[in-house]
């Protein structure tokens, strides 16, 4: 069967996902999962761009949008990033700013690629004589599975970490 | 290098671990490109003779049946191959893509499919209001014309699998306004000459 409008909100697989503003995101849910042996796999690339990365899960139901905007149940298109940062009430931080939870997005070429939660600032100032906070990243590596990971350790078509983002309400 | 290697290299565990890392289909596209076997079969493509086993590679790879529980192990490998196909003989892709786009249990093959076939996933299909006006095989005596209540629901009946019994290129045709859609199916052998399709409106 094939549907027209796949992830659109005729699409009778995707979720219905909207945002707070009750726009409806598109989505897609793939109809299997990858098998154990293929993730684990997945695995052994991902810890050649990020030596340090822990894994958290190893599944491919859902994607970097889907973790962080979808509690993990969908995969959510890139492009649709800026939904959640004009409806949610995100504001952009500076990195200096940012704590645990934020989001941060990793773009290329100007174009959002990838995005994570802040999962951890630490102190690695011992190690440098100056201060020095190193981030980490809690983020799902497209089909690959979900890691905690350093915020610059990621694959080259990622990008770079751009942007910070915070739904924060302040004290 | 040799077809055999590239496609080697493609099909392993390795490659689609790699190509797992895509956040999205243009990702996708672009690690491919930068793929050296994916270069390699490229140019390799070039060739009608190429163009035909890789056609038959995907079609075998379709048929192929690992565990049923998960995700084809040949997911990436076959969407690869379309793309490459579609790169350079387009119309020998779109035979192809009306295999890949009925079978279950694959993601990145069933959008390049789809993308081959003039649709399109992530919530971005120019379609919001479809219906079916008929499924019409054109090469069979069979015809079915159907409709159904599901608007954005089109429902393309399995194609016959028999050996060396494919879809025709232009078997599958999606036309999509913002009203309606018509799909027309066809069989014919993978010799047969493309007989086009008619698109009703």
């Amino acid at each position: 069967m094939i549907i027209i409008g796949q992830g659109t909100e005729q699409d009778p697989n995707a979720l219905r996902l909207y945002t707070a503003l009750n726009r409806y995101v598109p989505n897609e849910r793939p109809d299997a999962e990858r098998a154990p042996e293929s993730l684990r796999e997945a695995r052994k690339i991902v810890r050649k761009f990020s030596p340090t990365a822990i894994c958290r899960s190893l599944t491919s139901k859902y994607n970097c949008m889907g973790l962080v905007f979808a509690t993990r149940r969908t995969i959510v298109p890139i492009d649709h990033i800026s939904m959640f940062l004009e409806d949610d009430g995100y504001s952009q931080v500076t990195r200096d700013r940012v704590i645990e939870g934020d989001i941060v997005i990793y773009a290329r070429g100007g174009l959002a690629q990838h995005v994570g939660l802040v999962h951890q600032l630490q102190d690695v100032s011992p190690q440098y004589d100056r201060s020095i906070v190193q981030i980490w990243v809690l983020s799902q590596w497209g089909d690959d599975g979900e890691y905690f990971h350093k915020i610059d350790e990621v694959p080259p078509l990622y990008g770079t970490p751009s942007q910070f983002w915070s739904e924060r309400t302040p004290e | 290098m040799t077809l055999n290697e590239a496609t080697r290299a493609i099909e392993s565990k390795n490659f689609a671990a790699l190509m797992g890392l895509a956040n999205s289909p243009t990702m996708f596209g672009d690690m491919a490109r930068h793929d050296q076997f994916v270069m390699w079969l490229m140019s390799a493509l070039e060739t009608p003779d190429a163009q035909q086993k890789i056609l038959q590679r995907i079609l075998f790879l379709v048929r192929e049946q690992d565990d049923v529980r998960f995700r084809s192990s040949s997911d990436a490998a076959i969407a690869v191959y379309l793309w490459c196909l579609g790169e350079t003989n387009l119309a020998l892709a779109r035979l192809a893509a009306t295999y890949v786009i009925g079978t279950p249990r694959l993601w990145w093959a069933r959008k390049v499919a789809l993308q081959l076939l003039g649709g399109a996933t992530g919530g971005k299909s120019i379609a919001k209001r479809a219906t079916i006006t008929s499924v019409v095989a054109t090469d069979s005596p069979i015809k079915a014309e159907l409709s159904t209540d599901a608007s954005d629901t089109l429902a393309i009946p399995s194609p016959s699998r028999g050996p060396g019994d494919v879809l025709a290129p232009s078997a599958v045709t999606i036309t999509v306004d913002r009203d309606r859609a018509t799909s027309k199916v066809g069989r014919s052998s993978l010799t047969t000459k493309n007989k086009g399709t008619r698109t009703q409106q």
